[in-house]
């Protein structure tokens, strides 16, 4: 009897320094500073590439920030940063490359999203398990200090013109098991440490894991749409442009 | 012979001022309105949404005349 008792202490201490290594960790708090470059578009478009010289030009130094903390994480432009550029840049930041501010609660299963178009300041909430259809992969490569795996998703953009596939690649480190990463892209089994988006990568420059009770979390207030009483609303402004969901 | 040479030159005198004539209307001058509406299309093509697209239409119109991004604001 004695013996069973010590197999089980021994299987249950087993099974729970394994899930603990599985599981994302609830007490993990930290800043992450990502800054970003323009993938390369297919077909070398003078105007557009030109366009991008001149904005990326203005805008290489800008970083963006995910905040972290237990369920919740917070992304954004760097706040710090918007007397230190010109309001293009800003504005490119803000409207392409993240296009806006992001929320995500893992208990409510949550991501709101707040931006600002057509001049008015919009909510969305959306579910988690929506970006979260990842391909797992074995290759990694070292980004700093840390071992990261890749992981895949596919995502569609459809606009007036056409239909557009991208492959979403996000490099993740169960070092950091939280699941967040830049915009709305989490629910990995570590944190994203590299973000290839549809036009843009994100590409972390600075790791800080602090103390729980140090990190402040922000959070988005305000009333939600849903993202089909958003475009519903869009399309009472524009007639007949389908907005895309990116 | 003197007659094929000199044909010969005159077909080389025609085909680079065609190519400078060419040259030329290549430079032909475009609005910054043509410009914004071109580079709406190739965000479009490049996969942006509608949203990005016009985004970018109205920074090359606003860069194009000089303007600021405050000013389109």
């Amino acid at each position: 009897m004695k013996l069973y008792l010590h197999y089980f202490v021994f299987i249950f201490l087993v099974g729970s320094i394994q899930l603990s290594r599985t599981q994302p960790s609830a007490d993990l708090a930290g800043i992450i500073t990502y800054k970003y470059k323009p993938n390369m578009l297919e077909n070398n478009d003078v105007g557009l590439n030109g366009i991008f010289n001149e904005l990326d030009k203005q805008a290489e130094n800008i970083s963006f920030s995910l905040i972290f903390k237990g369920f919740e994480s917070f992304f954004e432009v760097e706040g710090s940063m918007e007397n230190d550029y010109a309001p293009i840049a800003m504005s490119y930041a803000n409207a392409i490359i993240s296009k806006g501010k992001y929320y995500t609660n893992l208990q409510e299963n949550e991501v709101v999203r707040e931006f600002e178009t057509l001049g008015e300041k919009f909510l969305i909430s959306s579910e988690i398990s929506i970006s979260s259809d990842w391909v797992l992969t074995k290759e990694t490569k070292k980004i700093g200090n840390f071992l990261c795996f890749k992981a895949l998703k596919q995502k569609t953009i459809e606009n007036s013109i056409k239909k557009t596939d991208f492959e979403i690649i996000a490099w993740y480190t169960p070092e950091l098991p939280v699941r967040f990463g830049p915009r709305d892209y989490n629910g990995l089994p570590g944190l994203i440490l590299e973000l290839t988006d549809t036009h843009f990568t994100f590409y972390v420059e600075k790791v800080q894991i602090l103390n729980e009770k140090t990190v402040e979390m922000k959070r988005i207030k305000g009333k939600s749409l849903s993202y089909d009483e958003y475009q519903r609303k869009i399309q009472s402004f524009t007639g007949k442009i389908n907005i895309s969901k990116n | 012979m003197k007659k094929k040479v000199f044909v010969l030159m005159i077909l080389g005198l025609l085909s680079f001022n065609l190519t400078s004539i060419k040259g030329m209307v290549k430079e032909d001058f475009v609005s910054c309105f043509d410009q914004a509406y071109i580079v709406m299309h190739q965000a479009l093509n490049a996969g942006y949404s509608e949203l990005d697209a016009t985004w970018f239409m109205n920074v090359s119109y606003a860069l194009c005349s000089g303007y600021s991004m405050d000013d389109i604001n």
